[in-house]
């Protein structure tokens, strides 16, 4: 939106003494933006219906000591100020749903975007049969319903499932899969790669393709081999698509909750227990107000986390 | 991203904006003394004309789907009545109901588990059982007395049951042992089952939530234990009886004679069936009939055998139970009718007739003496359980603190912690989430 149009509808009864072109110009901008906010406008009620106003809500209570006895009277409450917050951050339980959350974004974002890059590399130049096939494949676990993949995943790491049976008939041990810290982290990570590297696979592809041939020929005649072209050519006209990719990964690990739900339900010993987890359960506790403090902060940490790697990633000029 | 002046001015407006809104609302905010329970007695008397207008009705679980034949039953005798189901899948039956006594769009009747009714209660949205509709004696006391709060009654019982011991006739022939009745035979009869070559002889609830606290407070009470005082106000989760219970407990996970990691809920009939497990501790009476779901009709009648829960060092017993009653939101727009449906669901006709379509089973006493409630094994080993049941802490924030048991459970089963230790940290946690008064 110009600025010409803010003004135009902030002030409607524009002074009579004007030229008349810029003042059909004025018209003809006024109705654009009349336009536009008509277009915008079923956006706007949506987005302040279930996000506006249910933010507002949760920053309200994060500051207050509801709890779910509080609901048939929700203004009955005390206000606390930030309590919540510091109440919170003190308690061990969402200490480490909080570091558990900052190792599956170290784990899970830089193994899923590999992942999906090589595919994507893979598919872009290596493959030429059978492409379309083997991009559908490799996107297949994006569009599944994670319900099921999880009640899949459940049974095939059971410790009696179908992975331990092929690794016992190898003669390989046979680890508890869900039912011991460090491994059960292992699968939660497994999982979040597995259902991820697609989407990171298409997005790179797109950013791939949009490569113009003309420069990969021209660093093969001045002789670059393939690591180079990939090292000086491909990585730095991927940056977008890197930066693109980077921060929607980071958001979506960071707000993890369907892999360890749906898995281990935050077990063993809490080993999995994401920040959303531990909100999703505070809230069940009737503990309103704590997850209500707890979601602010997640949503803080993720702008913070998303700024940071905007300004880092920034192409530069 | 390049941020421009003008638009991080608005975004200081917006975020001014969102505080300014948050102030506002909480401007109103305070708390208005102490907001109790509604007063003592019930409200309006329920007469005994038919019931009359429309009946919104939210159920949970399975029992839902065959509640309509039931309806069908109630429109007999209440011809201009007309009622509609809404099945609410269990998982989300607390919020969804939070959520409804927020907005004020509540159903007029709804069905609760014993697990849950407590943290329903505690929204103050339901009204109490008006007097005179049914009598407390009729009815198991465990499962009455789960839905009263401060001596009001919320809840008007639908059904009951208790858990047991269900273990393999054949294995337990092969190992030449008897149905365990207290503590040390239950671990004679583990150990002798494993020497005979079963894996894990016996089957815990090894989850670790609030489901297995509650089988450590029923190990808990066998001897002489329990996690709260009688008024509901002091955690005793560290005790001596509960530190032994569940050093007791853990040492059957210990020495091998259970797992660690399973069965979960929901594939305990495979590892029984498989021979895996050869007796399911503390089970559900509804297992008899997945048995039978999974193996065939029949198999469970050749295959089991059914206990009652074991009894402590000292003889005390207890048996963990379970049920539903129903309760009437404080907003239902017609109390009458829903209070006359609860009251029907309790006369003994419609508790037999429900355990005839449903196999649930009557939490109404009077049921029992029905002609069509005898002779039957798993009938009787559940009445002898309701007789010793054990009631869940009555408080609100109970499925956080069974939870906070849970987990500390599994640092004994899975790490070096000792009971006491755990214990200990779970009456401190306890004690700072407190009882929700």
């Amino acid at each position: 939106m110009t600025s010409t149009a803010t003004r135009a509808l902030v002030t409607p009864e524009a002074p009579s003494r004007r030229l008349r072109g810029t003042r059909r110009a004025h018209e003809g901008s006024r109705a654009e933006a009349v336009t536009a906010w008509t277009f915008l406008a079923p956006f706007l009620v949506l987005f302040a219906l279930f996000t506006g106003i249910p933010a507002v809500f949760a920053l309200s209570a994060s500051l207050t000591d509801m709890t779910a006895r509080d609901i048939r009277d929700p203004f009955g409450v005390n206000f606390t100020g930030f309590e919540a917050f510091f109440k919170i951050i003190g308690n061990p339980g969402f200490q480490s749903a909080f570091l558990n959350t900052v190792m599956f974004v170290v784990l899970c974002v830089p193994l899923s975007m590999g992942l999906g890059f090589a595919l994507a590399l893979m598919l872009n130049s290596a493959i030429r049969r059978l492409r379309t096939f083997f991009r559908a494949a490799a996107y297949v676990p994006v569009i599944t319903n994670i319900v099921a993949a999880a009640v899949i995943w459940q049974y095939a790491f059971s410790i009696t499932g179908p992975v331990n049976n092929s690794l016992g008939a190898l003669g390989l041990p046979q680890p508890n899969w869900l039912g011991d810290p460090g491994w059960a982290i292992t699968t939660v990570v497994m999982m979040g790669v597995w259902r991820t590297a697609g989407t990171c696979m298409i997005l790179f592809l797109a950013g791939l393709q949009a490569v113009p041939e003309e420069i990969y020929e021209a660093a093969s005649t001045d002789g670059a081999g393939r690591w180079r072209t990939l090292w000086s050519i491909t990585l730095p006209l991927l940056r977008p698509t890197t930066l693109l990719v980077t921060v929607l990964q980071t958001v979506s690990f960071l707000n993890i909750f369907e892999e360890p739900y749906l898995l281990t339900k935050g077990g063993p010993l809490g080993s999995t227990k994401s920040i959303a987890l531990w909100v999703y359960e505070q809230f069940g506790f009737g503990n309103i107000s704590a997850s209500m403090a707890g979601s602010v902060l997640l949503l803080l940490l993720v702008g913070i986390v998303a700024i940071v790697q905007f300004r880092m990633l920034r192409p530069k000029h | 991203m390049h941020i421009t002046p003008s638009r991080s001015r608005r975004a200081v407006l917006l975020g001014a904006a969102l505080v300014a809104s948050s102030a506002l609302l909480l401007a109103g905010c305070g708390r208005s003394g102490d907001s109790g329970a509604a007063g003592s007695g019930g409200g309006a008397k329920i007469d005994d004309k038919p019931a009359k207008g429309t009946v919104e009705i939210w159920t949970q679980g399975a029992d839902g789907a065959k509640l309509p034949d039931m309806f069908t039953e109630f429109k007999k005798d209440n011809p201009d009545v007309t009622i509609n189901m809404t099945q609410v899948p269990e998982a989300e039956f607390i919020s969804k109901m939070t959520a409804a006594i927020t907005a004020g769009t509540v159903p007029d009747l709804i069905y609760s588990f014993t697990e849950s009714q407590s943290a329903l209660l505690a929204t103050g949205g339901f009204e109490p059982v008006p007097d005179g509709l049914v009598k407390p004696d009729d009815f198991f006391p465990v499962i009455w007395e789960n839905s009263v709060v401060d001596d009001v009654a919320y809840g008007v019982p639908w059904y009951a049951y208790a858990d047991m011991t269900i273990y393999r006739k054949d294995l337990a022939a092969k190992a030449g042992v008897e149905a365990p009745t207290d503590w040390a035979s239950m671990r004679t009869f583990g150990e002798k089952l494993k020497a005979s070559g079963v894996e894990y002889p016996l089957a815990l609830y090894v989850n670790y939530d609030a489901y297995t606290a509650r089988q450590l407070l029923t190990f808990a009470k066998q001897n002489g234990g329990g996690f709260i005082s009688d008024d509901q106000k002091t955690w005793t989760i560290n005790s001596k009886e509960n530190v032994e219970a569940l050093e007791y407990w853990s040492g059957l996970i210990k020495d091998g004679l259970a797992s660690p990691d399973g069965p979960a809920f929901l594939d305990t009939v495979s590892w029984s069936t498989t021979g895996k497990n050869a007796a399911i501790i503390d089970g559900g009476p509804w297992f008899i009939g997945w048995f039978d779901d999974a193996n065939g009709k029949g198999w469970a009648d050749q295959n089991l055998s059914l206990a009652v829960a074991p009894t402590g060092p000292n003889g005390d017993t207890a048996t963990t139970v379970g049920g539903g009653s129903w309760f009437v939101p404080k907003d239902s727009k017609n109390k009458d009718a829903a209070w006359k449906f609860a009251r029907f669901m309790s006369t003994p006709q419609s508790q037999v007739k429900w355990y005839q379509i449903f196999h649930n089973m009557p939490a109404l006493k009077a049921a029992w003496d029905d002609p069509a409630m005898k002779g039957d094994r798993v009938l009787e080993t559940v009445k002898a359980g309701l007789e010793t049941g054990v009631n869940l802490p009555k408080v609100a924030t109970w499925n956080q603190v069974g939870d906070v048991i849970g987990q500390q459970i599994e640092k004994v089963v899975r790490g070096n912690t000792s009971a006491k230790d755990a214990l200990d940290e779970a009456q401190k946690q306890a004690e700072s989430i407190g009882t929700g008064k």
